[in-house]
C-alpha cells in the first residue's frame, strides 16, 4: 500500500540519498516510513561547537498535512542540547513543528531550521518550566500545546 | 527484512526530478521535472489549481491542506479559502504532455550520456532508468510488436494494461497516464461517445438531481453546516451518490467531508482526465479502511475499561508516588494499556508510533501548557 506519505517520503530519501544531506546532518537510520532518526551538527563558531545530536522524525499517514513529530533522541547516552527552546526530554518547541508547519516542508528543511536555532543560540540553558514540563510531558511532544512567545531564536 | 525490501521496492518504483542528470551536465531538465510536480504531495500536478497568490497545487492536497489551516503552504499569505482555487488547465496540460514524453525523453538523455561518459558514478541508476523506460515505452509502439495476450483488464478500473505493468498500476490506484491505454477502436469509440453523452447529461441537469447524480455535473457540492443536520440527513446526502450510510454520526460525517472533497477536487481537472464516480467511490473506501487502522477507539464503557485496566493503573500510581525512585521515569504513557518504555531507539520505536495510541491517552497526559 503506497499512500501519499510514504510516497512522499521515499521521494524525500531519494532526494536524501542522490544530493547527501546539508552540511553537519546526517541521516542515520530509514528503515521504514514510520521512523527516520538523523544527527546534527552545529558547523562553525557555535556553542555548541563538536557536540553531536540525534534527532528523531516520526511520521503519520497524515504527513505531509499534519507535521511530524520530532524530537531529540535522550537515551543510549545520547543528550538534548542545552538551549532554551529544548526540553531536557529531547522535546523541542519550535513553531514550525506545530502551528506553523506548512506541508512544503520537507524532513531537510526541519532539520535546517534546528541546526540554525542552534547556531543562534546566545546562552546555554533549560527553559525556564524544564522541570514542570517534563514531568508531566506527553510522550508524543505534538501532544504538547506550546505557547510560542520568543521569535527571537 | 520485509519492510526493508518494501521500502527498495516502493523507492525504485518512484520517479523524481533525480532521474534526470543535474543541472550542470544537462541544464534545466531536471529542473523542468521538478517544477511540474506539486510541493505537497511531489507528485505531478493532479488537477492543478492556483491560489490567489498564484502558487498552484494538487487539488486534493490544497484542499486538505486549507481544511487544516486557512493559508497558502508555500508563502503562508492569508486568509486563503476553498473558494478562492482556480483550476489551472494549461498547467494540467503541460503536465499531460511531460507525462507522455518523460520516459522517451529519459532514455534520449541516458543514451546520449552513456556515449559521452559511461563512467560516471550514477550509472547504476541509469541502467535501471533504461530497463524500466523501456517497459514504459509509448504503447502505440510496443503494441504493434507485443501480442494483445499481453494485456490484462486491470480488476479494479477494468482499463487494458500490460500484464508486466498491473502490479504498479494497481499501486498507483490505477492513476497511470492515459497513454497506457489500449488504442484500440473500440475504446477510443467508447470515450468519443461516453464524453458526448456526459456533456449532454451536464446540460440537463438541474431537474431529477438525484437521478442524473449518476453522470458527471459540473457543479461543486456545497459544503454542509453538520451541526445543524439530523443523523438520517446526512445518511440521506449519502445515499444521494451512493456512498454506505453505515456507522455512527462521526463516520458518517467524515465520510460525506470527504466525499465533497474529492468530488470537488476531481471536478478542478479537465473533463477527459476525471474519475468515473465509481473510481472515486473507490477511493473513498480506501480513504476510509486506511483512516480505520490509524483512528484512536473511544472508550465506550468507561467503568469496564477502569476496571479491566486497574493492575495498570495500580502500577502507574505507585510509580507516581514520591519515593523518589528514579524508576518511575521508565514509564512515561501508557497506550492502550500497554507500558511504553522511553527507550525508543532503533527496534522499539515501530511499536510507539503515534497510531497506537488509545484515545485515553490525552485523557491521563494532561496538555502542559509548556511555555518556552
Amino acid at each position: 500500500m503506497s499512500s501519499i506519505s510514504s510516497r512522499r517520503l521515499s521521494k524525500e530519501l531519494m532526494e536524501i540519498k542522490n544530493d547527501g544531506c546539508p552540511v553537519g546532518i546526517n541521516l542515520v537510520q530509514a528503515d521504514d516510513f514510520s521512523t527516520w532518526l538523523f544527527t546534527l551538527e552545529v558547523m562553525g563558531e557555535s556553542l555548541y561547537k563538536n557536540e553531536q545530536f540525534t534527532l528523531q522524525f516520526r511520521f503519520d499517514e497524515q504527513y505531509p498535512i499534519s507535521s511530524p513529530a520530532v524530537q531529540f533522541v535522550v537515551t543510549d547516552g545520547r543528550q538534548a542540547p542545552i538551549h532554551p527552546h529544548v526540553y531536557s526530554n529531547g522535546h523541542i518547541c519550535a513553531s514550525i513543528l506545530g502551528n506553523e508547519w506548512s506541508p512544503v516542508l520537507s524532513v531537510i528543511a526541519v532539520c535546517v531550521t534546528l541546526q540554525s536555532m542552534l547556531a543562534s543560540c546566545k546562552k546555554k540553558q533549560r527553559p525556564v518550566d524544564n522541570d514542570r514540563y517534563v514531568k508531566h510531558a506527553p510522550e508524543n511532544p505534538k501532544k504538547t500545546r506550546f505557547h510560542y512567545d520568543d521569535d527571537t531564536v | 527484512m520485509a519492510r526493508g525490501n518494501q521500502i527498495q521496492q516502493l523507492m525504485s518504483d518512484v520517479q523524481d526530478p533525480s532521474d534526470f542528470p543535474p543541472q550542470s551536465e544537462v541544464p534545466g531538465l531536471r529542473l523542468l521535472d521538478s517544477s511540474l510536480r506539486c510541493t505537497i504531495c511531489s507528485e505531478f500536478f493532479d488537477g492543478p489549481v492556483t491560489l490567489k497568490c498564484g502558487h498552484c497545487f494538487c487539488s486534493l492536497c490544497i484542499r486538505e491542506s486549507l481544511s487544516e489551516k486557512h493559508e497558502c503552504p508555500a508563502c503562508r499569505e492569508d486568509d486563503v479559502d476553498i473558494v478562492h482555487l482556480r483550476k489551472n488547465p494549461a498547467m494540467e496540460e503541460v503536465v499531460n504532455a511531460w507525462k507522455q514524453c518523460r520516459s522517451h525523453l529519459l532514455q534520449i538523455v541516458n543514451d546520449s550520456r552513456g556515449h559521452v561518459d559511461s563512467s560516471s558514478p550514477s550509472k547504476k541508476r541509469k541502467r535501471t532508468d533504461e530497463s524500466r523506460s523501456a517497459t514504459l515505452t509509448d504503447p502505440s509502439t510496443t503494441s504493434d510488436s507485443s501480442t494483445l495476450t499481453d494485456f490484462v483488464n486491470c480488476p479494479m478500473c477494468d482499463k487494458r494494461v500490460k500484464y508486466e505493468d498491473i502490479n504498479s498500476h494497481m499501486d498507483k490506484s490505477c492513476k497511470d497516464e492515459p497513454a497506457v491505454t489500449l488504442p484500440s477502436s473500440k475504446l477510443q469509440w467508447d470515450n468519443i461517445l461516453g464524453a458526448k453523452s456526459q456533456v449532454k447529461s451536464s446540460k440537463k441537469r438541474g431537474k431529477e438531481r438525484a437521478s442524473s447524480l449518476e453522470e458527471e455535473t459540473d457543479y461543486p457540492l456545497p459544503s454542509k453546516s453538520y451541526d445543524t443536520l439530523k443523523d438520517k440527513q446526512v445518511r440521506e446526502l449519502l445515499s444521494e451518490h451512493d456512498l454506505p450510510t453505515t456507522g455512527d454520526r462521526k463516520t458518517i460525517i467524515a465520510r460525506h467531508q470527504r466525499w465533497v472533497t474529492i468530488y470537488n477536487a476531481n471536478l478542478d481537472k479537465t473533463l477527459k482526465m476525471r474519475k468515473s464516480l465509481s473510481i472515486l467511490r473507490r477511493d473513498l473506501r480506501d480513504w476510509e479502511t486506511q483512516q480505520k487502522n490509524k483512528t484512536k477507539h473511544d472508550i465506550e464503557d468507561p467503568t469496564a475499561y477502569q476496571i479491566k485496566q486497574k493492575s495498570e493503573f495500580d502500577m502507574l500510581i505507585e510509580a507516581a508516588r514520591p519515593k523518589g525512585t528514579p524508576k518511575s521515569n521508565s514509564v512515561t504513557s501508557v497506550s492502550n494499556g500497554h507500558k511504553v518504555p522511553s527507550n525508543r531507539s532503533g527496534s522499539t520505536t515501530k511499536n510507539s508510533s503515534p497510531s497506537v495510541h488509545g484515545g485515553f491517552v490525552e485523557a491521563i497526559v494532561v496538555d502542559s501548557d509548556g511555555e518556552s
